[in-house]
Order: structure tokens, then sequence, then C-alpha cells
């Protein structure tokens, strides 16, 4: 009885399998016009990071009147990222949902890799997108999230990378090595720190790399032989200096944003950030003082991209698949990139666009304060393996913060 | 009529009570041991033993309970001290006003209210610098994140005392205590005696089932001790959130063994309540 039981439960997941893959090459054999007609009308939900009025403005007052318009898509954006979006589409697969409440979610690096863990994502699809063309897709920082090849799961939809920011009127030179970073903690107690979040840890990475021997020496899949032999020293490093960090060291802010505000109000002497507009948008607003200057390290700007995912138990993947590919037309990456809207770097190879297209992108307000893109290009280093940011973030807590 | 009107209610705690509650906690029990979940593989005690493999847990649970006790120890102690002095005026007018207000914040407002105003950048920091009290940031004392957790003590005392002060104005009131008090007078009592001797005994021991509520209310309580906690140790609703929600997926059924561990800890508290409330009542 007990065998016929698991022989029909057998039956029925390879059905469902079988149900799965022949929607997927449903959907990839019929035409893009095919998959605007079927999109026509749909309603989607697309979960995504709403802390930035930036990023808010883009999406409510441009792609999602733009898209309703164009394709007849109502398009509906709640907030949520990371572990939000992972642990709802967990969730809904625990529970045996078939038609997840999410279509498209913004993810990248640990969240690509955790959805690709519990197959949450539906793909590979991106070939099938005729604005994929225009992507940048043999730029290894594209190409490649947290060094796991994309293979169509994801669409590039823009770059960031991590810099640092400091009041020029407080800070004469800026910090670039770890030896100077622990030269400037002596003379300078309680005025710096960094979140126990994603950006904390990406500096905590980039001094890696920098005991590593410097750029590209993490590279390709996590090498726990490295990891083992350069963070007990990081360790190290931090818990003999951190007497000199904000609240001695005892404790870190939780999140970028705490870091930020102490930043804005004098507590602290630097802030750091992922969004390459931000140090702009902050001075116009007059949250950070117009005397702030961006840098990076001298081991280089850890750099990735964010990219948009359809989820794999999506009811309207056609839909989806619109949106992604109007998120990535060369329309709205000049808005996306424009630092009056958003900010954030396109993903296109712009000189692969049409010269009209070209011409708007050069077009665009320059940066005043933000780095400049071949600069930074020049010392990018490809964000590394995920499983660094898991074991950094566990050794943190056990090496650091309990101790 | 009365047997139809039991039945329902008996029906009503089950659906919305009990089997909610029971449900999750199988739940959770299930998933920390690798029953379910997305990515378990079957029955295993290891989540259990990775859990205690530090001290993580016990240090969470106590940190929690000693949170709770010192902070309704203040909003208890202070609210017996106040209702007893001020009762009278307290019922109307502007100051039941004022201490009505704190009870309309729900715990994340008031979190982020103390901590605008507590921290080194905040209002009370600012108006020390203004004044010269303080001659730079750094100098005002750590209120917030702190090594003692005064920010989320104070917390949870503003957001509590009023509902001790309130309820115990009314037990003075509907108890008609002040009859006992002047009693205890006749008979040659002195105000020191009627307070220990009398008000304050009887006020804790009608309040007793209130005050243990409160510290469950305190202990699992999460936006306040996010916010002005420090990042160790931590809560245990702070800990249990991020076992379930950190980037190594193969946590998660540890954050379940803390949810168990939690509601195991509530439902003995609630049957010392339950035991408590009928004392209460006897009385």
């Amino acid at each position: 009885m007990h065998k016929i039981k698991l022989l029909t439960a057998g039956l029925i997941f390879l059905l469902l399998g079988c149900n799965t893959q022949k929607e997927k090459s449903d959907i990839l054999k019929i035409s893009w016009e095919e998959i605007e007609a079927k999109a026509k009308g749909a309603s989607l939900t697309m979960m995504m990071f709403q802390g930035d009025r930036k990023v808010n403005k883009y999406m409510n007052e441009y792609v999602v009147p733009t898209v309703k318009e164009k394709y007849s898509i109502t398009l509906t954006i709640v907030p949520g990222q990371g572990k939000e979006i992972v642990s709802n589409i967990m969730s809904e697969k625990e529970a045996g949902k078939q038609k997840s409440e999410i279509d498209l979610c913004w993810i990248n690096g640990e969240t690509f890799f955790q959805l690709r863990q519990i197959d949450g994502l539906y793909g590979p699809y991106t070939n099938k997108l005729p604005n994929f063309k225009y992507v940048d897709i043999e730029n290894p920082i594209i190409k490649y999230d947290f060094q796991q090849e994309v293979k169509g799961y994801e669409t590039p939809w823009g770059q960031s990378f991590y810099y640092l920011i400091y009041d020029s009127s407080k800070v004469i030179v800026p910090p670039v090595t770890m030896a100077q970073f622990e030269k400037w903690w002596k003379a300078n107690p309680g005025k710096f720190t960094f979140s126990n979040d994603f950006s904390g840890m990406t500096l905590l990475k980039s001094w890696l790399v920098e005991l590593a021997g410097g750029m590209n020496t993490l590279d390709n899949a996590f090498d726990e032989k490295k990891y083992n032999l350069y963070a007990p020293k990081l360790w190290d490093w931090i818990n003999a200096n951190k007497k000199y960090f904000w609240k001695k060291g005892e404790t870190f802010p939780s999140s970028i944003s705490d870091v930020s505000k102490m930043y804005s109000n004098g507590e602290l002497a630097f802030t750091m950030s992922f969004n390459d507009a931000d140090i702009d948008n902050k001075v116009s607003e007059g949250v950070f003082a117009a005397t702030s200057k961006a840098y990076i390290l001298q081991s280089g700007s850890i750099q990735n991209t964010h990219y948009v995912g359809i989820t794999a138990n999506s009811g309207s993947k056609e839909a989806a698949m619109v949106v992604c590919n109007f998120l990535i037309s060369p329309e709205a990456q000049i808005k996306k990139n424009d630092i009056r809207l958003w900010g954030s770097r396109t993903v296109l190879a712009v000189d692969k666009l049409e010269k009209q297209w070209q011409d708007q992108f050069v077009a665009l307000p320059k940066r005043k304060y933000g780095l400049d893109p071949t600069y930074i290009k020049l010392n990018a280093i490809k964000e590394l393996a995920p499983e660094y940011m898991i074991k950094v973030f566990e050794d943190f807590r056990k090496k650091v913060i309990e101790k | 009529m009365k047997n139809n009107t039991n039945i329902l209610s008996l029906a009503l705690l089950f659906i919305f009570a009990i089997i909610p509650v029971m449900a999750g906690l199988g739940y959770a029990l299930l998933y920390s041991f690798g029953v379910v979940g997305a990515l378990n593989q079957g029955f295993t005690w290891q989540y259990w033993r990775e859990a205690f493999a530090d001290n993580s847990i016990c240090i969470s649970f106590l940190y929690s309970t000693s949170i709770a006790v010192v902070a309704l120890l203040l909003s208890v102690t202070t609210a017996l001290l106040v209702s007893l002095r001020y009762y009278q005026p307290l019922k109307k007018g502007f100051y039941s006003y004022l201490i009505n207000l704190p009870l309309a914040f729900p715990p994340i407002v008031a979190a982020f209210f103390f901590f605008q105003f507590l921290s080194k950048g905040g209002v009370v920091s600012r108006v020390a610098y203004q004044t010269s009290i303080i001659h730079a940031v750094h100098q005002f004392p750590d209120l917030t994140n702190d090594t003692y957790s005064i920010g989320i003590i104070l917390t949870h005392w503003f957001l509590s005392f009023p509902f001790f002060l309130l309820l115990y104005t009314g037990l003075i009131k509907t108890q008609r205590l002040n009859l006992f008090f002047q009693l205890a007078e006749s008979l040659g009592a002195s105000k020191r005696q009627i307070i220990f001797r009398v008000a304050i005994p009887i006020l804790i021991q009608k309040s007793l089932p209130n005050i243990l509520l409160y510290f469950i209310f305190i202990f699992g309580a999460y936006e306040i001790p996010v916010l002005l906690g420090r990042s160790y140790p931590e809560s245990v609703s702070v800990l249990a959130v991020r076992k379930l929600q950190k980037f190594n997926m193969l946590d998660i059924p540890q954050g379940y063994v803390v949810t168990v561990i939690y509601t195991v800890f509530v439902l003995f508290f609630i049957l010392i309540i339950l035991k408590q409330k009928k004392l209460a009542y006897a009385h």
C-alpha cells in the first residue's frame, strides 16, 4: 500500500514536471508577436526594493504607465527585496502553490543563488527578448552574477559599483589601503563603522581581496582554502582595531541607511554606497554635505549587476517577458541612467545602439559627485562567489560581534 | 441556550486561536526536524544540535528575560507611585490625555521616536550641544544601541507605564481601595504602612495576570530591540528572524528551532497566567 502511494506521488510529480517543461518550450517556440499578443491585458506583480524615492518615481511614474499604454499590461509594484522574495517564493513552493503571487522580482547575487537553489526562477528565456541583443552580455560584470553564469535566467537591468563617501572638509586624505585605514582610525576614534548588512559585508570582502593580493585574486568559484587562509587575518585585524570604531566596535549598525544617517549628521566621517547616483542625489537633496566626495579603495571596486527574474510559477510568463524586454529597451535604459530619474548605469552596449539612442545617452546630464565610469571600469572587482558572502556574514558574527 | 453559546465560543476559540497556533507550532517542529521545507531531506536532529552548538539561544532568552523584567519593574514601580499619589487629578483633563497618548503609539513608531530623541545625533544631544553642555557629539552618552540597553528599556517603559497607570488608577477606583486606606488609617496605620502593607500588595495581586501578559509582550518584542539594540546579544525575536531570513538558507530550520522553543516558553507562561487569573478572581 505504501509503495502504491509513493508510486502515485512520484507519477504526479513527474506529470507536473512534464507540464512545466511543456509550458517552457511552448512559450519559447512561439514568435515574439504572439508573446506580445498573449501578454495583452495581463496583470503582473513585481516585488522590488522600494526604499528609494527616485527608484519608486521611475517605476511608478514611468515604467508602470508605459507598459500599460504600450502593452495593456497592469503592473503592480510591491515592496520586498532579497530575503523577502526568497521566503515568499519558498513558502509558495512548500505550500504546493501552483501560481505564484509574484511574477517579476528585482534580484542579484545571493538572491539569484538562493532562487536557483530552490528552482524558483523561470528560464532560460533572455535570448527570446528582442532587446537582449543590445545588452553588453560579454561584459563579465553582466554575464556573471556573483561569479555564477546567468544562463538566461535573469534579465540584466542595471550596473552598480561599491564606493565610499567621505566629507572632504573633515577628512583630508581618505584611506585607501588597510594600513591607511588603521592609521586613520587610530587618529580619529569613533568616527568609522560599517553596517552589518550587504553593504558592510562588501567592505569586508574588499579587504579580503586586498589581503589575498588584490583584484581578481578571489575570482571564480568559492575557494575554501583561500578563504581559510585570508579570513582569519581579516578578523584579527578587525578585532585589533574595532576599539577605534563607532561605539568601540561593540555593536554595528544594522543597515547602511543607519550609517548614512550618522554620516549626514556628522557622527561618522564615512559612509558607503552601491548606488551610483546616491552621492549626487543626497547632496542635491541637502542630506549630505556639499563637501562630500566619492572614492574607491586601492584594491578596486566590487561591481555587480542587478537583474529582473521571472518566477518559475508566474501565471503570466509572456507578460513578464514583455516587461523584461521593455526594461532593457534603449528608451527605458536612458531614463534609468538619467541622474534626474534614477541614475543607474546601463547594461546596454551603447555602441551597439542606433545613432539616435547613442546621442541620447551622450546628452544625459553628467554626474557632479559620482566617479568617472572609465576609471570605475578599470578598477572593477567582479563580485565574489555567493559563498564568500555567506561565510563572511557568519564569521563576522561569530568572530567579531560575539567575541 | 447557554450550552449553545458555550459550544459556539469554544468553536471560535478552536478556529481562531488553538488550531492556528497548534498548526504553526506543528509546522515549525516538522521544519526544525527537517521533515518539511524546500531544502530539507528528511528527519534529522542536526538542526537542533547546531542550534545549541553555541550558546546564542540561551543568551538571547536570558537577554530578553532581563529586558522584560527590568522594563516591567520600572513601569510597575513608577505606575504604582504615581497612581497612589496623583490618581485624583489624572482622571480627567489634560493629564488624562497625556497618559493616554503613548498607548496610541505602535512599538515601531515609539522605537524610532526614541532613536531620534536619544541617539548621539538626536534631539537631546543637539540641545546639549547648543546649550554647551557637551562640546562634541561623541561626548553625549550612549543611550541607543548601548551596552545596558537603556534605549530599549526606556521605550518599553514609555509604552507600558501609561497602561499600568490607567490599570492602577482604575483598580483603586473600582475596588474602592481608598476605603481600605481610610480603614487602615483609622486603625492606626502610618502612611508608609498603608502604601507598603495595604495598597501595593492588593494592587500587585490584582494586576499580576496583566504583568505576566506584558512580560510576554516585551519578551517577544521585535521592532524595539532591532532598532535600538546592539548586534549582540540579540533578543529572541531578532535572533529567530535573523536565522529565518539570512543568506544561508540551510540555517532556516535553526530559525524554526528558536520559534519552537519560544512558543513552548510562551505557552508555559500563559498556563501560569491562567492559574494566576483564577487566584486573582478567587480573592
